[in-house]
């Protein structure tokens, strides 16, 4: 994988792993700590309940203990009982015609009649006692207050429902609770007994839930007077279980009892719930149990719910306190924070993707730039720049090295391409070689030739011997050419080989141009051309006297081979400000400028021709060339078609004799 | 020799010893020298004045070489019989001359006793 891609790829990866670990860490701690919190608040209200609860109840049992030893209520159970007894045909019936069915108020205020105006005992002592007691039920919360005879009548109700004026030991109610009430009482007639029966549904309220506690009554005299019971209203505990402070929204606390009822209606119910079946029931019955606790459990829709449980008791009878936390609503702070850490880490991520690439960046790039370089000198592309950031690090450190690497490669290339140019230049000058043997050998073969044949002939045939003569000169004319041509060669090869060292001697070279044409004025005389030469007043130079000899000798020889008969070839030899220059110039046919650089080279034998037949071996004016190379001198040549030839050497008045030597190998 | 009598013959060759060992060579074999030349522009006119049964033509020579000159030759004659001399080893400017209408070729490096011999194998086998 690419550095670039690595590196941030890597930095963002370990940071969002550090983002994700230590956020998961934080929410399952900050989640187990809710729960736990969750958990000990559920306790805690529980608790509260219970003891609220159990303060209520107390206060019931202290209130029918008071009652029961009140001499007001003693009072009026012995009169009642009294009145009763002294009704004219059935108490049971005249008492309801005259407190339910006439009385003046609704059925539902009953009690507001404080006595019927019979004018009979009983209505009397009613007119005494029932604003009190009908006082006390609404201050105390109470639903009822039942007196009874020793017999089981129900002498008294505040509210004069169905049951009063019944018989409780034997009439139409006395299969119910308050029935039981009555009777369990009555059988345990001593004084502080109280008996106490669960909310439970009581046919004479059409049903409703009802709950009794009763104890019996005595006078003075501890003589006694039958039962007194209270009939609990669900409302205060009602009241005391809707408590809702640290319940949130969906939070409830059950009351329920060992029927597995829920005895008061719960925070928020769609409808009463008081004795329906509790829920869930192994919670009730671990509590019913004495159990206490608290635990988490997966409802049916899936939602969790915190369940905590404890129990209460209360005159032997125990209930237990449910409580139901919708966890949603518990961990709703962990949920809000997983939000929050969702953002942020996702503006962590960002942020530190945008860093690491960043960095990443600074870190890889000059890497990467490197790598190109690297792979452009490997691809050996050398203008590549290598860039000089002066770091003082690894990458520095890499520059430099790579400056070494491409300057070594730039060497390298340099070296490559001189040996290369070098290699170049020795095939073409074996190729020349070859060409130039190739030449040598032709040149050669046709002398040879003509020797081998005429002397043949000579031997076969009877020519005479004027014919002989003339054969022997021709080979002996021959073998001239073949002379001079192999000088040629050895000397062309000579200095090719650099094996060609000057004579460096101080002399005059208008003496040397005086001897030498001297020598060929023989020649030229027999063609009819005469030769001038003007020459300076020139000091001595130095050079090399058998070798300028033979370049003299070579121009003015070509001057009289190229000249027309009959004409003058002009010679000079001038002084210049650094050199002396030698020219000879001819007026014969001159050279075609597409040729006239191609004079100095071996073997080109250009389309002039002498003009008397005479020979040539094509080599002459390249080892002139040479020669005047070697001295540190130019030739030069200049043409004008029909009107002559002008070749020019110059010798330089005071010659480098090292370099000149050297330069030309 | 009876064979050679008389058979005209035209020498084109620009070394005057070639030429003077050539036609010491061929005169003594029984043929007649009409005409030497030293170029080929020189060969093409004495061709036309002396219509040699045979002409002898070298390849490599100034003014005009052996390959233009035996192409005019060939247009202004076409039965010209033509022999060239060559050198060794310039087979293809020889194939040039065969397609131009040259009869065959006769090699420089020949003993000078053989070339009159091999002159007469081509004109034989030329009738």
């Amino acid at each position: 994988m690419r550095l670039t891609i690595k590196y941030p790829l890597t930095i963002i990866t370990m940071a969002l792993a550090a983002a994700l670990v230590t956020g998961l860490v934080a929410y399952q701690i900050s989640e187990k700590e809710l729960r736990l919190a969750a958990e000990r608040q559920s306790i805690e209200i529980l608790e509260s309940r219970k003891a609220a609860l159990s303060r209520y109840l107390k206060s019931i049992e202290q209130d029918l203990a008071l009652m029961a030893t009140n001499r007001t209520v003693q009072e009026a159970l012995g009169e009642f009982t009294a009145g009763w007894s002294t009704i004219d045909g059935r108490p049971q019936d005249r008492l309801r015609t005259l407190y339910v069915d006439k009385n003046p108020h609704p059925s539902n205020a009953h009690e507001d009649l404080d006595q019927a105006d019979d004018g009979s005992a009983y209505s009397r002592t009613h007119g005494r006692f029932h604003s009190w007691f009908r006082q006390y039920i609404e201050e105390r919360s109470y639903h009822d207050i039942y007196l009874f005879d020793t017999k089981g009548n129900l002498v008294y109700t505040v509210l004069k429902e169905a049951d009063y004026a019944t018989n409780l030991e034997n009439g139409r109610w006395h299969r119910t609770d308050l029935g039981h009430a009555f009777r369990t009482t009555s059988f345990n007639k001593f004084p502080g007994f109280q008996a106490y029966y669960d909310f439970k549904a009581y046919p004479p309220r059409q049903n409703e839930p009802a709950s009794f506690l009763a104890t019996p009554v005595f006078d003075s005299d501890e003589n006694y007077l039958g039962v007194l019971a209270f009939q609990m209203q669900l409302d205060p505990m009602d009241e005391i279980m809707q408590v809702s402070a640290g319940m949130g929204k969906a939070g409830r606390v059950y009351l329920v009892g060992l029927d597995l009822l829920i005895r008061n209606d719960p925070k928020f119910p769609k409808a009463s719930e008081v004795l329906k079946a509790g829920d869930p029931t192994e919670f009730v019955n671990l509590a019913l149990e004495g159990v206490a606790g608290a635990r988490e459990i997966t409802g049916a829709k899936g939602d969790e719910v915190l369940i905590a449980y404890t129990s209460v008791s209360f005159a032997g009878q125990a209930w237990a306190i449910i409580s139901e936390f919708d966890l949603i609503e518990v961990l709703a702070p962990v949920t809000e924070m997983r939000r929050v850490m969702i953002w942020a880490g996702l503006f962590i991520g960002l942020l530190v993707t945008i860093v690491g690439v960043w960095f990443a960046g600074g870190l890889s790039r000059p890497i990467v730039t490197m790598t190109n370089i690297m792979q452009r000198l490997a691809e050996r592309d050398l203008d590549v720049e290598v860039p000089a950031s002066g770091r003082a690090d690894e990458i520095g450190a890499m520059e430099k090295t790579l400056v070494v690497f491409k300057e070594n490669a730039v060497e390298r290339q340099r070296a490559e391409e001189e040996l290369s140019q070098a290699n170049e230049e020795l095939q073409e000058l074996n190729e020349l070689k070859n060409k130039f043997m190739g030449m040598a050998a032709h040149d050669l073969r046709n002398p040879l030739g003509a020797i081998r044949g005429m002397s043949q002939l000579i031997v076969d045939l009877d020519l005479g011997e004027e014919k002989e003569k003339e054969f022997i000169l021709s080979i002996n004319e021959v073998s001239d050419q073949m002379l001079e041509l192999l000088n040629d060669l050895l000397d062309v090869s000579a200095i090719e080989s650099g094996n060609f060292d000057l004579n460096w001697q101080a002399a005059d070279i208008g003496e040397l141009l005086k001897n030498r044409i001297e020598l060929v004025s023989y020649s030229a005389e027999a063609k009819g051309i005469s030769i001038s030469a003007k020459i300076d007043d020139i000091p001595f130079i130095e050079f090399d006297s058998a070798r300028i000899n033979q370049v003299v000798d070579n121009l003015l020889t070509n001057a009289v081979k190229f000249s027309p008969p009959d004409s003058v070839i002009d010679t000079e030899v001038r002084l210049q400000d650094t050199t002396i220059d030698v020219v000879v110039r001819d007026h014969g046919q001159g050279i075609p400028a597409h040729e006239i650089n191609k004079v100095f080279t071996a073997f080109e034998k250009l389309s002039a021709k002498p003009t008397a037949g005479e020979k040539s071996t094509g080599l002459g004016l390249a080892i002139v060339k040479r020669i005047v190379d070697a001295h540190g001198g130019t030739i030069g040549v200049e043409s004008v078609s029909s009107e002559g030839t002008t070749f020019t050497v110059s010798l330089l008045r005071r010659p480098n004799k090292n370099t000149a030597e050297q330069s030309d190998g | 020799m009876a064979d050679s009598d008389n058979l005209s013959i035209l020498l084109v060759d620009d070394h005057v010893t070639q030429r003077l060992m050539m036609s010491t060579a061929l005169a003594s074999a029984g043929f007649r020298i009409v005409g030497q030349a030293e170029n080929g522009r020189d060969g093409v006119e004495k061709f036309m004045a002396h219509k040699p049964d045979i002409t002898l033509l070298d390849i490599e020579m100034p003014v005009m070489n052996g390959i233009s000159a035996l192409k005019e030759i060939m247009a202004a004659d076409p039965k010209a019989f033509v022999l060239m001399m060559s050198s060794v080893g310039n087979t293809d400017i020889i194939d040039d001359c065969l397609m131009a209408g040259a009869y065959h070729y006769i090699r420089k490096d020949l003993p000078v006793n053989e070339v009159a011999p091999a002159i007469m194998d081509n004109w034989r086998k030329a009738r």
